[in-house]
């Protein structure tokens, strides 16, 4: 053998070897977990019960399951994702998904993705979680990491016009938003939800945008967590997140009610418990580096990453990412087989909690957690063969009343309806209207409906202080999914404090669902 | 707001009294008068934005008498302008709205001096004919043709939110709100 054929069967042998071992990229593109160097630590991807900096770490096993989608499925760029927020910086780990043409900056009407300041790392550390380039040897991983990703930068001019035009843009298949509005109030905006559902109707040529909203981050207030409190978190259309930590449980901030579809990860804080590993504004002199708390790991040395992102803000685009990956694995998928798949698909966390309950058509749900915490695997693995749900369908009857709500603090004020359509519920949504005489404190007033079959939907909780009226005020629940509606649904009202008067004037109930 | 008129807030007493007006086809806006001990003046819209009196008593009977039907009163306050929020520079004085009177970030709508107007979905207008019947300016539709909502710039000697509530009873006009700046929160 010659020295040449000698260092040529060495090499061979020596690129069998370590092939073998599973350190380079596979045969037919199989992602291997090593190539992210910041990926260890997002336990939301895969939770070994690593600390990700804080002081403990999570439970292992505690994640959205998504390592096995990615043999398959990575996110498209047929599938433009739009984050509504302050901004995507240009950023290693982003620019290779990033499109700027499509995106839209209203503050000055340019397609500038980036944020207007260096204090506003939000929008990019979204945007990190939901698509940051996958084994490019740097950072993070994205939930969908070949998916492509907008900016449309609401936050620098937040108003109700630029908040319309950005919700309705039909060019976008997937809507991410991590947002709401600063007062524990009622939050009223049904301009927005005219805005999705045209989305609904014509986005991705009629099958449509699909929507993805933060819970909200209340829970430890006093005042409002309910995520019906707000028009844009209870509607048809939005896929509303609550928020579970590395635990598994109900985030400590997060938002809860009968309008919470699913579950994402968002974390805790990142000093007790962990956080959210995702990117930060690039350098070490802005984004959340000039909080003082620079991750200071191997890898993030330019202060490019950051792990304390956290809220619904992070839940929501875990469950972004998902749908991108359902839209890769089928995207002849609508937006109501979505929002269906991903309720069915999801896991029961938190099993001893005692507020899972099954409706009558046999799904656990829960105030917290809606149908669960989003399964990455056993979304993409149902949406590969699912066939389409039928033609939307929806049912509607309302009461004109007059009737003072008892103020004993005991009695609740009831009133039915009759449904006389068999519809398999998709989602429904009760208008109300309610005189008070005093100013505005519609907090003391508990409303609950329950189907026919005897499932209850609290759609409000008394004695919490939230200022507003219902006046024809819109409550959204998904608990009755798969449910039928035929039958009488009831009403009940209670002012658990007992010391004002009410009057119910009047309540309408719709259906949407299709033909069983 | 000086201490005197700030304590009588703190006093809320005497007859509290409405004057609503209602249209048939979209928001109300509400003048609430808090009589007696109180002299604050409060204006309401039907998204409970409400005006807190924050100058004097002089100043207040003067605004009141040119515009009986509300009052209005600038808050004297430099906030960015509405275009230029995250640049963190003042520009102008804008009218700024406490909702509920609670003076906070979070219960803050800055008006940008547009107006955002939906229109019945039957009605077959030109847009530019209603801006000039009603002292706007037609700026441009917003969203897909079907949303029928355009937004205007407002010329009128009306603020934002009168002339709103004008807007709003017209038949073609299913609502017309200011296009204000909401206290947004990042989750």
């Amino acid at each position: 053998m010659t020295l040449f054929s000698k260092h040529l069967y060495t090499l061979s042998i020596a690129t069998s070897l370590f092939m073998l071992s599973g350190c380079g990229t596979g045969s037919s593109g199989e992602k291997l977990p090593s190539e992210d160097p910041l990926f260890e630590a997002q336990w939301h991807l895969e939770n070994t019960g690593q600390t990700s900096g804080a002081e403990n770490g999570g439970v292992a096993g505690e994640d959205i399951n998504v390592l096995k989608v990615w043999e398959e499925f990575t996110g498209s760029k047929e599938h433009a994702i739009a984050i509504l927020d302050s901004g995507i910086d240009i950023h290693p780990d982003l620019k290779d998904n990033l499109d700027i043409s499509m995106s839209y900056r209203y503050m000055d009407g340019t397609n500038d993705p980036t944020p207007t300041t260096d204090y506003l790392p939000h929008g990019t550390a979204v945007a990190g979680i939901i698509a940051a380039k996958g084994w490019n040897g740097i950072g993070t991983r994205g939930v969908a990491p070949d998916a492509k990703i907008v900016s449309l930068n609401v936050i620098s001019s937040f108003t109700e016009a630029n908040l319309i035009d950005a919700l309705s843009k039909t060019d976008i298949a997937i809507s991410s938003n991590s947002w709401g509005f600063s007062n524990n109030d009622l939050n009223e905006f049904e301009s927005m939800v005219d805005a999705m559902r045209v989305g609904s109707e014509q986005g991705r040529e009629g099958k449509g945008t699909i929507y993805v909203f933060s819970a909200g981050n209340s829970r430890s207030r006093s005042n409002n967590s309910n995520a019906n409190m707000s028009s844009l978190t209870n509607n048809p259309y939005a896929i509303t997140v609550a928020s579970v930590n590395a635990d598994g449980k109900y985030a400590s901030y997060s938002n809860f009610g009968s309008s919470v579809l699913v579950s994402g990860t968002g974390g805790e804080y990142g000093i007790d418990k962990p956080a959210i590993v995702t990117t930060d504004l690039v350098g070490l002199d802005r984004g959340w580096d000039r909080e003082n708390s620079h991750y200071d790991v191997a890898g993030n040395e330019n202060g490019d990453y950051t792990n304390t992102m956290t809220g619904t803000s992070a839940a929501c685009p875990t469950v972004t990412g998902v749908v991108a990956l359902m839209l890769d694995a089928n995207p002849d998928l609508s937006w109501r087989d979505v929002r269906y798949i991903l309720a069915k698909s999801a896991r029961k966390n938190d099993i001893f909690d005692g507020n899972w309950t099954n409706n009558a058509a046999g799904l656990p749900v829960n105030y917290n957690y809606g149908f669960g915490v989003v399964d990455a695997y056993n979304a993409v693995e149902m949406s590969k063969t699912f066939e389409n749900l039928s033609a939307q369908i929806a049912s509607e009857a309302s009461q004109d009343l007059n009737i003072s709500i008892p103020d004993d603090g005991e009695t609740a004020l009831t009133s039915s309806i009759e449904i006389n359509d068999d519809i398999a519920i998709e989602h429904v949504d009760l208008w109300i209207s309610i005189k008070d005489n005093l100013y505005g404190r519609i907090g003391d007033l508990e409303i609950k409906l329950t189907s026919p079959q005897g499932t209850e939907s609290i759609l409000a909780w008394g004695g919490v202080r939230t200022f507003g009226y219902y006046d024809n005020w819109r409550f959204g629940t998904e608990r009755h999914l798969d449910e039928s509606s035929l039958g009488t649904w009831k009403l009940s009202v209670k002012d658990v404090n007992g010391d004002s008067q009410y009057t119910l004037t009047g309540w309408k109930l719709k259906i949407y669902g299709h033909t069983p | 707001m000086n201490c005197f008129l700030r304590s009588l807030l703190l006093l809320v007493s005497g007859t509290l009294f409405c004057l609503a007006e209602t249209s048939a086809t979209g928001p109300t806006f509400q003048l609430i008068h808090k009589s007696g001990a109180s002299t604050s003046y409060v204006l309401e819209t039907n998204e409970r934005a409400v005006i807190e009196n924050n100058t004097s008593h002089s100043e207040l009977l003067a605004k009141s008498a040119k515009h009986p039907s509300y009052k209005l009163l600038t808050l004297n306050e430099k906030k960015p302008s509405s275009t230029n929020i995250m640049k963190e520079e003042t520009v102008k004085d804008a009218n700024v709205f406490y909702k509920e009177g609670i003076k906070d970030e979070a219960h803050r709508y800055i008006s940008t001096g547009e107006i955002i107007v939906t229109f019945n979905a039957e009605e077959k207008l030109d847009f530019k004919d209603f801006a000039a019947a009603h002292q706007l300016t037609y700026i441009k539709m917003i969203g897909p043709s079907e949303l029928r909502t355009v937004l205007f710039t407002n010329h009128s000697d009306k603020n934002d939110i009168e002339l709103s509530s004008t807007l709003v009873k017209l038949p073609s006009v299913k609502s017309a709100k200011p296009n204000w700046i909401l206290p947004f929160k990042l989750f």
